[in-house]
């Protein structure tokens, strides 16, 4: 058998280490961003985050920085999957009161929430997204 | 080298013509399960974006009601277990093979702490009446709650199964390491098993700050 010539470069102990603080860095700037008042930023903050943090663990825990380009392919390509199946789901959602304008009709169940503050309580069945 | 464990030599099943083609085989295989789990999840993620378009504020109220302490702390807990499960992966492709089971088990106890902690987040949940959809019993300000806690329970559940079945792995991977049976020729199982670990972080990555934070 061949095995010899079966080369992989191992990575540096300190490339994963610093990956590692990198993450750490991040989930903390997550949290405190969420903290404070950031307006109309606070969810693309979050998500921006998260995006950020899933390239550093695909690339270099992961190794796709290293790796054979299918690996990629596959990686992206199931990400690009999800991303029309959010645009597509959208879609539907953000014009779908314009057909089926009784939302009560539509889910047909009762809340078991046993309701505080009643007069908080009208953001939720029915009453958005309806003319 | 290591004293009292023994490496075994490999041999490469006969359909393949070397350990290359047999590790890359592997390795797409891998990838291609993983492309089907971000799928199998993106239901979830899709689910939360639309419920959280119908119902922003109850969204808002509903994650003031998880503690993102406890959420934090359970992040750094994976992110560590991430970091030794890859030193895991490390230490075998240099040989050096106790550091490695020291790494694995680090992970595997790291991926308990990471269950414990979640059995107090449920168990405090339930204890207010705090369930998955028509099981809610609590009080609240939004009839729509139950909406944001089916979510919840679906997908850190299905996470928690994926730990669950990650810790399994991990195991068999400690049985097998203890054998002598991976080393720097021959760690195919141990960088899967690891590409799948970094992909439940993955998804708790995403889970923290949609389900904890916003």
């Amino acid at each position: 058998m061949s095995q010899n010539e079966h080369s992989h470069h191992v990575i540096p102990v300190p490339v994963y280490v610093k990956t590692f603080i990198a993450l750490i860095v991040l989930t903390v700037l997550t949290v405190v961003a969420s903290r404070i008042d950031t307006g109309i930023l606070h969810t693309p903050l979050a998500l921006g985050i998260a995006m950020a943090k899933m390239a550093i663990v695909a690339l270099f825990f992961m190794g796709l920085k290293w790796d054979k380009g299918i690996s990629s392919i596959l990686f992206v390509g199931a990400g690009a999957a999800v991303f029309i199946f959010m645009l597509l789901t959208f879609a539907d959602y953000s014009f779908r009161g314009d057909i089926s304008p009784d939302e009560k009709q539509r889910f047909g169940i009762d809340s078991p929430v046993k309701l505080v503050e009643p007069g908080a309580s009208h953001g939720g069945h029915g009453s958005k997204g309806n003319h | 080298m290591n004293s009292s464990i023994e490496l075994k030599k490999h041999e490469v099943a006969h359909h393949f013509e070397s350990a290359e083609q047999e590790f890359d085989a592997a390795k797409i295989g891998m990838w291609a399960f993983i492309a089907q789990e971000i799928l199998f999840f993106s239901a979830l993620f899709v689910a939360y974006a639309v419920m959280k378009f119908l119902h922003p504020e109850m969204f808002v109220n509903a994650s003031s009601l998880l503690s993102w302490k406890m959420g934090l702390f359970n992040t750094t807990v994976l992110i560590t277990s991430s970091f030794t499960m890859v030193m895991a992966v490390q230490r075998t492709q240099v040989n050096k093979i106790k550091q490695s089971i020291n790494y694995l088990y680090a992970t595997l106890g790291l991926a308990g702490v990471f269950m414990v902690v979640k059995y107090f987040e449920y168990t405090s949940k339930f204890s207010h009446g705090i369930f998955s959809t028509k099981f809610f019993t609590a009080e609240g300000a939004f009839e729509t709650l139950p909406v944001f806690f089916g979510i919840y329970f679906v997908a850190t559940g299905l996470h928690g199964l994926h730990i669950l079945i990650g810790m399994g792995l991990i195991l068999w991977l400690i049985l097998r390491a203890r054998k002598g049976e991976f080393h720097s020729e021959y760690f195919t199982p141990v960088e899967m098993v690891g590409l799948y670990w970094h992909l439940v972080d993955i998804v708790w990555i995403f889970l923290f700050p949609l389900l904890y934070l916003l």
